[in-house]
């Protein structure tokens, strides 16, 4: 990995970021996990300026293996997740009928993105989840009805990096869609 | 010194409980996601199965090698269909050798 100015380029952390299934039981520091949050997590874009996105650490060991059996998406033993929740009435006030439907989701998908790439770029590994039984995640976590998980981010220091997955590249249009 | 019956019986509840609600959970999530995540939970499953042995009977046992076979498998996924396949017909190769290895005694 190039780091010039003692930060690595944008473009090699984009490219360098993986989906991280295996850790090592190393904790994250809760300094970390919550500058993922305040340094990056918030920093998304999101529609209408709504930021109705809240997020919900969780590193205690038997909250975190209660999590994991209702996240069927989730392995590797990751010690930490940053659960993306969004306040599905706040977002229906501000965003409309599709604050809820769409604007919730790509906001906490912004979100979610933000904070791996900053993640990657800390050494820290991710994985972002979406396999998890929403209402049984919500009953493990003591969340109202109204706070809605979105995704579920894996955090911890990687044990295996895997190879990066080949990209499709014949997917752009120049004006016209052929 | 315990006999295999009794360290049978010393087999983890809880590890058995968490897998049942994983499996229960994974069923009915599966539904609404993509078709290769089914042989995914299911490997998965077969892994914390694995895991949910004494040690002192893994000890020796084509178990552990299997379950490295599983893990590669379970990577595998992020190379494609066909490279998953393969480590899925590599794992059924693993299975049916267990089984053939079988003592007579334990086919009861």
């Amino acid at each position: 990995m190039e780091i010039k100015n003692g930060i690595m380029e944008i473009k090699d952390i984009i490219q360098g970021r993986r989906s991280i299934r295996a850790y090592l039981p190393d904790p994250v520091s809760k300094d970390q996990l919550q500058s993922l949050i305040l340094e990056a997590g918030i920093w998304a874009p999101s529609a209408g300026n709504a930021q109705t996105w809240r997020f919900l650490v969780v590193t205690d060991q038997s909250l975190l293996r209660k999590v994991e059996l209702v996240s069927p998406g989730l392995s590797g033993a990751p010690p930490a997740l940053i659960v993306i929740c969004q306040d599905l009435e706040e977002s229906r006030i501000k965003g409309g009928t599709l604050g809820p439907q769409l604007l919730s989701i790509a906001d906490a998908a912004m979100a979610a993105q933000n904070i791996m790439l900053y993640a990657h770029a800390l050494g820290l590994g991710t994985c972002v989840i979406a396999s998890f039984h929403r209402e049984a995640l919500q009953a493990v976590l003591n969340l109202p009805e109204y706070l809605v998980p979105i995704f579920i981010v894996a955090v911890g220091y990687p044990k295996i990096i895997p190879r990066a997955p080949l990209r499709k590249k014949d997917v752009i249009w120049i004006n016209e869609y052929r | 010194m315990n006999t295999d019956k009794e360290q049978k019986s010393k087999f983890n509840y809880k590890q058995i409980i968490d897998l049942i609600c994983y499996s229960i959970v994974s069923a009915r999530n599966l539904l609404q996601e993509p078709k290769i995540y089914g042989p995914l939970r299911a490997i998965e499953i077969a892994c914390r199965l694995i895991d949910s042995i004494p040690l002192e009977l893994q000890k020796d046992s084509p178990l552990l090698m299997l379950r490295e076979h599983i893990e590669a498998a379970k990577s595998s996924v992020v190379e494609g269909e066909d490279s998953f396949q393969r480590h899925l017909d590599s794992l059924v190769s693993d299975v049916v050798a267990i089984l053939n290895n079988r003592k007579k005694e334990d086919i009861k």
